[in-house]
């Protein structure tokens, strides 16, 4: 009986182990590609395979375009919580309700815009092959057809 | 097993001891009362059979039987051998699932990049 848990003990420190070391090593060989302050690179660094070169300035621009991102952001909020008030109310299409709709199309057209840009600008500094797969892979993100497209919410 | 059983079962054996006197005995006392007594004391016929019986009834009884029967089984070497390498491999298993995945770290970067997503997550 005592040789026997000595072994199902013996059985489960060796799994444990097991799992710790490949845990830790699978971590280490991510390091590479998790940046410190920017992990949401990843992606880039793994599946586009980028030279240190590309990353380096794959990484500026993006540097450069989060504080525009962000306030992209806070923009197209403002127009989602201008619209919702102005909609919510009312019976009928009144000019504030007009204005808040054509002001959240065009903060939505600028930033679609901006992103879009952004986009290119990036694939400028890959490679043919990462840059077709960057665009084809990001580009569905900043065209969002989820209103138009059959599976949309209108179910056309 | 079999005098425990004698002594908590005193109907089954013709009552030709004491059985009182019995129960204030210790196991070695008892075993050389037994002893002594051997070949005076008819027994049942199918005493043996019962006796198995009960035995096997309290087999069956016993807590924590599977966990008896593996350890039991585990102590042969290949089974032995055998265990360890599942764990082994296992545990390498599970370490090599729950990385980042693709998909995960491509959503990541269209979140970090697209202000609707952004938008959409405050």
């Amino acid at each position: 009986m005592k040789k026997g848990i000595f072994v199902l003990i013996l059985a489960i420190v060796a799994g444990v182990v097991a799992f710790t070391l490949m845990r830790s090593h699978k971590i280490d060989s991510s390091k590479g590609s998790l940046l410190d302050n920017m992990p949401e690179l990843t992606w880039l660094r793994s599946d586009l395979e980028l030279t240190d070169l590309q990353f380096a300035k794959v990484t500026e621009l993006h540097v450069a375009y989060r504080p525009q991102c962000l306030e992209m952001c806070h923009r197209i909020r403002e127009a989602h919580e201008r619209l919702d008030r102005a909609a919510r109310p009312g019976t009928e299409v009144t000019a504030e309700l007009k204005a808040a709709i054509t002001d959240h199309a065009r903060i939505h057209a600028e930033c679609q815009e901006a992103m879009m840009e952004h986009l290119y600008r990036t694939a400028a500094v890959l490679d043919e092959g990462q840059a077709k797969r960057y665009l084809k892979t990001m580009l569905p993100y900043a065209l969002d057809f989820s209103h138009s497209e059959p599976e949309g919410v209108h179910g056309h | 097993m079999l005098f425990a059983f004698w002594r908590e079962e005193p109907g089954i054996i013709p009552d030709i001891f004491n059985y009182e006197e019995t129960k204030k005995m210790n196991d070695t006392e008892f075993d050389d009362m037994l002893r002594r007594a051997r070949g005076d004391v008819p027994l049942p016929d199918s005493f043996r059979r019962d006796v198995w019986n009960r035995i096997a009834g309290e087999e069956q009884r016993t807590p924590m039987r599977w966990f008896r029967s593996l350890v039991d089984d585990i102590v042969r070497p290949w089974s032995a051998v055998c265990g360890v390498a599942a764990m082994v491999a296992l545990g390498l298993w599970l370490g090599a699932l729950g990385g980042p995945r693709s998909t995960d770290t491509k959503m990541v970067y269209a979140e970090s990049i697209s202000p609707f997503l952004q938008a959409g997550q405050k």
